[in-house]
């Protein structure tokens, strides 16, 4: 018997993972849509993310102090990555640089796995969200609405920091037209540094939020970078409204069928980005651009 | 020393290479083990296949392991559920490759709707479709556990599968080199590759000429799968997972794209390393990561582009 208590905690949980899938999404969306390079490396970044904030708490940092330094570690890191091997890549072999950032997450985890050792950790909850609260008349665990309280806020920031910042400003016009803000005097190279930094580090705190959640292990990230490509397919590569909106159908599609069994809510999402990129090839919100047929 | 270099040039450099690689593969369980010479021949058959969308065609698949994986699935659960006569029942393997090549058919269909990174990860989304499939239908493909024991035919049992698997590979080289590139259509496919407006401005029609190499490559991973199953006797997900998707593109990378036998030889250092490293040093994942970046950053065409670019 499914009760109205039985389908509000099902739609919590669809949107505490419409939060983390969603700022993973968007990092790989924005990095995709500005630099038309597309990354297999966030899901080492999300792992790092988890296992430097685990670490940061370890070492007695509190869970509000470890979010915004793993947010800079991981962002400057890609930032790094971006600057001295990445920008080495011509613009016109995107294949190259996939291939290439496969390679730099199997360091990546390789070396988490390495220093880390094979056992399997559980990350604390942080004091005060390690209970549960009553929302829409059930039980439900504060830490996912905590999740869904700090990707909504992420999501606001992003969109504020996009649209009225001048850095943002160059941001957008370099996705609808690269070459166009270059030919303005404006140095692309660096603003491709922190492009590719803030959707590393969106992927870091995705991870360290997760973590908590899920049992921590060096291949943490690759479930749900998958989830995330479906997310960025699903709502058009280059539009924010569409990944928000599209985190949200695909978590929400994935939460529901996972009640049945964990390989259908798979089989569903995954057929459900198959059929969305026959009927509608752009995604809901995007558009195929001259740079990709 | 100048007759050498004359015979050299007349048979030509590469060609000798070739059966030089080839003499070195088929010597492989000589001076390491059996099942190490076995999986460069399967992987490096697979390689191979995949080659042709990837360095044929110009295309990048991440999810190639699916036709792989349907291969060895059709074949060991025919194996398995359908018995039959251990004489006969090698006709499970052609069988197991012609259900793997019609999934290939739709499939490509589909997935050739679009180009670049957006077939890319279509082609990820299919292979994870078909992965939780095989995790869904328990009841046939017995879920994550696998099914071993699998009854191979007795005819591939007594011959070494080794060398029967060698005449394969071999085989299959000659079958690809002349389809794919002493042919009409190994052109048109190298000009889609270059510019696929262009080739269809000339008149033709590329999707049908993508979806045939797409299928043919299938085809071909789905061999590699079947007889993978046969060595092992055992099916399971890891046949399917996603970090063999990447490991095959890094196999053609490293290798070589650009040339015919690249993938075949970045399967054998592939595994000849995999084995090296794993026993005696450790942390594969990584120097493999580094691997692949150096190659990408410095080795654009992978070792045999580099061979074929020293000067004799």
């Amino acid at each position: 018997m499914i009760t109205m208590d039985f389908l509000a905690s099902v739609f919590l949980s669809g949107l505490s993972l419409a939060g983390i899938i969603g700022l993973m999404a968007l990092g790989l969306g924005l990095i995709f849509g500005f630099q038309f390079i597309f990354t297999f490396a966030q899901a080492a970044f999300f792992s790092l993310g988890a296992y430097v904030g685990f670490n940061l708490m370890k070492l007695g940092l509190s869970f509000w102090v470890a979010l915004p330094a793993v947010f800079v570690f991981v962002g400057i890191l890609g930032m790094l990555t971006e600057r001295y091997l990445l920008s080495r890549f011509d613009r016109s072999d995107p294949a190259s640089v996939l291939i290439f950032t496969v390679g730099l997450g199997l360091a990546i985890v390789e070396i988490i796995r390495w220093t880390q050792g094979l056992g399997i950790k559980f990350m604390q909850l942080p004091a005060g969200l390690d209970g549960s609260i009553r929302v829409l008349g059930s039980m439900f665990p504060a830490y996912r609405l905590f999740i869904i309280g700090y990707s909504g806020v992420m999501f606001i920031v992003i969109w504020l920091f996009l649209n009225k910042t001048p850095i943002g400003l160059i941001i957008r016009a370099g996705i609808s037209d690269r070459e166009m803000v270059s030919a303005l005097g404006i140095n692309i190279s660096r603003i491709d540094a922190i492009v590719f930094g803030l959707g590393t580090a969106l992927a870091g705190v995705g991870g360290f939020i997760t973590a908590p959640i899920l049992i921590l292990q060096p291949d943490i990230g690759t479930d749900l970078n998958l989830l995330s490509i479906v997310v960025i397919i699903v709502g058009g590569m280059r539009s924010f409204g569409g990944t928000v909106i599209s985190a949200l159908v695909c978590a929400l599609l994935a939460t529901a069928f996972l009640i049945i069994s964990a390989p259908l809510s798979n089989i569903v999402i995954f057929l459900f980005m198959g059929i969305v990129l026959l009927v509608k090839p752009g995604g809901f919100f995007g558009e195929v651009t001259r740079y990709e047929h | 020393m100048d007759v050498f270099r004359k015979a050299l040039k007349r048979v030509g450099l590469v060609n000798v290479s070739i059966i030089a690689i080839l003499l070195l593969i088929a010597a492989l369980p000589l001076f390491t083990t059996y099942s190490l010479g076995m999986d460069v021949l399967i992987f490096g058959l697979f390689a191979m296949s995949y080659n042709i969308i990837h360095g044929h065609m110009g295309q990048v698949s991440f999810g190639h392991c699916m036709f792989f994986g349907l291969g060895a699935y059709f074949t060991a659960l025919l194996l398995y559920w359908l018995r039959l006569p251990s004489q006969i029942s090698w006709i499970y393997l052609p069988l197991g490759v012609t259900g793997a090549t019609l999934v290939a058919i739709l499939v490509g269909t589909v997935v050739l709707q679009r180009r670049g990174i957006y077939f890319t990860l279509t082609n990820v989304a299919f292979q994870q479709l078909f992965y939780f499939l095989v995790l869904q239908l328990k009841g046939i493909t017995k879920g994550d556990e696998g099914i071993s024991n699998i009854p191979v035919p007795f005819d591939l049992m007594r011959l070494p599968l080794f060398y029967v698997s060698l005449g394969i590979v071999v085989g299959a080289v000659f079958l690809m080199k002349r389809i794919f590139i002493d042919s009409s259509f190994g052109l048109v496919l190298h000009a889609v590759r270059d510019s696929e407006e262009r080739t269809q401005f000339v008149g033709y029609n590329t999707f049908r000429h993508m979806l045939k190499a797409y299928v043919m490559s299938a085809m071909f991973a789905a061999l590699a799968g079947g007889l993978y199953v046969m060595h092992l006797h055992y099916v399971g997900l890891t046949m399917m997972r996603f970090e063999l998707n990447a490991e095959v593109v890094i196999m053609t990378v490293l290798g070589g794209a650009r040339s015919f036998i690249g993938p075949l030889i970045g399967a054998a250092v592939f595994y000849v390393m995999k084995d090296f490293i794993t026993s005696n040093v450790g942390h594969w994942q990584l120097i493999l990561g580094i691997l692949v970046m150096a190659i990408i950053m410095f080795l654009r065409d992978g070792l045999v582009g580099r061979i074929k670019a020293l000067k004799f």
